[in-house]
């Protein structure tokens, strides 16, 4: 009755809009609906498109699917059903089997219609159980998933994949890491946003209502540098609870990102952690208490001269990186209610000391990948979605 | 032009699962009815219903209207489908952004 976004205009501009839209308002509630014919009849199975050579054929096939919001606008790897068998033998699950619902289509992921997906975007087998694994992690409801799928806010899944899968299949983890270059990469990340828009329906100004979107909806997925490491900093898999020899693919929906680039090598860890600090200290407030620190080598090694554990470094970050209640509470989100969940403000003086971000320290995510250099990522979430994991070798 | 090549390709998109639902009823009058309004805390969706709501008195008689505040940017729980469902005749949503 009244379309989006409402939240600019003004108390005015929106009470006018209500009174424009009271007697549309009124028949919605005193008139009976008319009745709808939703067809619920099922696009073919098998698509048949010609041309007078191969070449032709593919680019019919490539506009065919884009008419049809099948398509990331990027050209596609035609998935004939011998492409797909092949791509099948990655799995020893069944063609057949559900993955899940993917909203807000809530088109059925079995897993040969990931197996489709992969295939368009130019995975090899191998690869498919990562596909897998990264759409099932994205189906828990801790990701929220049909809200980062729609939303006007930015929502960009982040693929972190830790563990020996890494090496076995060239899973980039080293310098330019999250750029191109490597097979793996590009097309893990590209086939799961794929999924996201074909059979999840994601299709940008009409489900997806984000305003900029972002292109690591095209790919951002990247492997953790288990050697980087410091010593006695556990790699991602076990602070999750899996085996050291297992892999597993960690999947955020990244609000922003923000650069650290402040950093100078073999400055005193105290200045140092009050680099990362301040950034989270000045990161937006939000709902959740998720975040996740991207660290380059060089860094991690630097920061571990402090920090022999990651959990130390969450303790201090946590302790370092909040501000005074007094100037917090001002906070946009802090005003609007959102902020901060489950803690008892009551409890709060205005010099009480409040992370805008972390909740506790846990929910630091603290990651090592790419090459030598002053990069680090700090990453927060959208609104009201957790990451999630997922074990790869299940899907094997 | 002739065509000579026939690439067939899976659809990539599959079956979707449709949710038929009943529609709510739909009354001749509002007049006594319980108004329900469904808020999901953006910006500006409380100024929108505030303003139906208030319209709609002028129209009709005797409506009771009860606010039905939630979370936004995540499915309600059934609690509160149920809650709000229950505790109205109609409801006017407004999802703000």
């Amino acid at each position: 009755m009244v379309p989006n976004p409402i939240g600019h205009r003004t108390i005015e501009e929106n009470q006018a809009s209500a009174e424009a839209a009271i007697e549309d308002i009124i028949n919605a509630l005193t008139k009976p609906l008319a009745e709808e014919t939703i067809s619920n009849e099922a696009e073919k199975e098998l698509i048949t498109v010609m041309g007078e050579d191969y070449a032709e054929a593919v680019e019919n096939m490539n506009a065919l699917f884009m008419e049809k919001c099948w398509g990331d606008g990027l050209p596609l790897i035609p998935p004939t059903d011998d492409a797909v068998k092949e791509m099948l033998k990655g799995t020893s699950h069944s063609p057949d089997e559900a993955v899940g619902v993917v909203e807000p289509r809530c088109g059925v992921a079995t897993v040969k219609m990931i197996a489709i997906n992969a295939v368009m975007a130019g995975c090899k087998p191998e690869y498919l159980p990562v596909v897998l694994a990264a759409v099932k992690a994205s189906l828990d409801s801790a990701y929220n998933l049909r809200a980062v799928q729609v939303t006007t806010g930015t929502a960009i899944p982040m693929l972190v994949i830790s563990g020996p899968i890494c090496k076995e299949l060239d899973i980039n983890y080293r310098a330019g890491s999250m750029g191109p270059g490597y097979r793996a990469n590009a097309t893990i990340g590209r086939a799961f946003n794929l999924i996201c828009t074909t059979v999840g329906g994601r299709w940008p100004g009409t489900t997806s209502m984000s305003s900029f979107a972002d292109p690591g909806r095209f790919t951002w997925c990247f492997g953790e540098d288990d050697a980087a490491l410091p010593p006695g900093w556990e790699p991602l898999r076990t602070e999750k609870g899996y085996k050291q020899e297992k892999s597993i693919i960690f999947i955020m929906s990244v609000l922003f990102k923000h650069g650290i680039y402040s950093f100078m090598f073999q400055e005193p860890y105290g200045e140092t952690l009050k680099t990362v600090a301040r950034t989270i200290k000045e990161s937006l407030a939000g709902w959740s208490g998720e975040s996740a620190l991207i660290l380059g080598p060089d860094i991690a090694q630097n920061l571990a001269r402090g920090a022999p554990t990651k959990s130390a470094l969450k303790e201090d970050l946590f302790k370092s990186a909040r501000i005074p209640w007094g100037k917090l509470k001002n906070w946009e989100a802090v005003r609007q209610g959102a902020f901060p969940p489950g803690l008892d403000k009551s409890l709060l003086t205005d010099e009480s000391m409040v992370s805008p971000r972390l909740i506790k320290p846990e929910d630091l995510n603290i990651i090592v990948t790419g090459g030598a250099g002053n990069a680090a990522y700090f990453t927060i979430p959208w609104v009201r979605t957790q990451t999630t994991t997922e074990l790869i070798d299940k899907w094997r | 032009m002739l065509q000579e090549v026939v690439l067939k390709v899976l659809n990539p998109a599959g079956e979707a699962k449709v949710h038929k639902k009943a529609s709510a009823t739909r009354f001749d009058s509002l007049d006594g009815k319980r108004l329900g309004l469904v808020y999901n805390r953006k910006p500006r969706g409380d100024v929108l219903l505030a303003r139906t709501a208030e319209l709609l008195k002028t129209r009709f008689k005797d409506i009771d209207v009860t606010w039905f505040d939630r979370e936004c940017c995540k499915p309600p729980s059934e609690a509160y489908i149920e809650a709000a469902a229950k505790g109205s005749d109609v409801v006017v949503a407004a999802a703000g952004d």
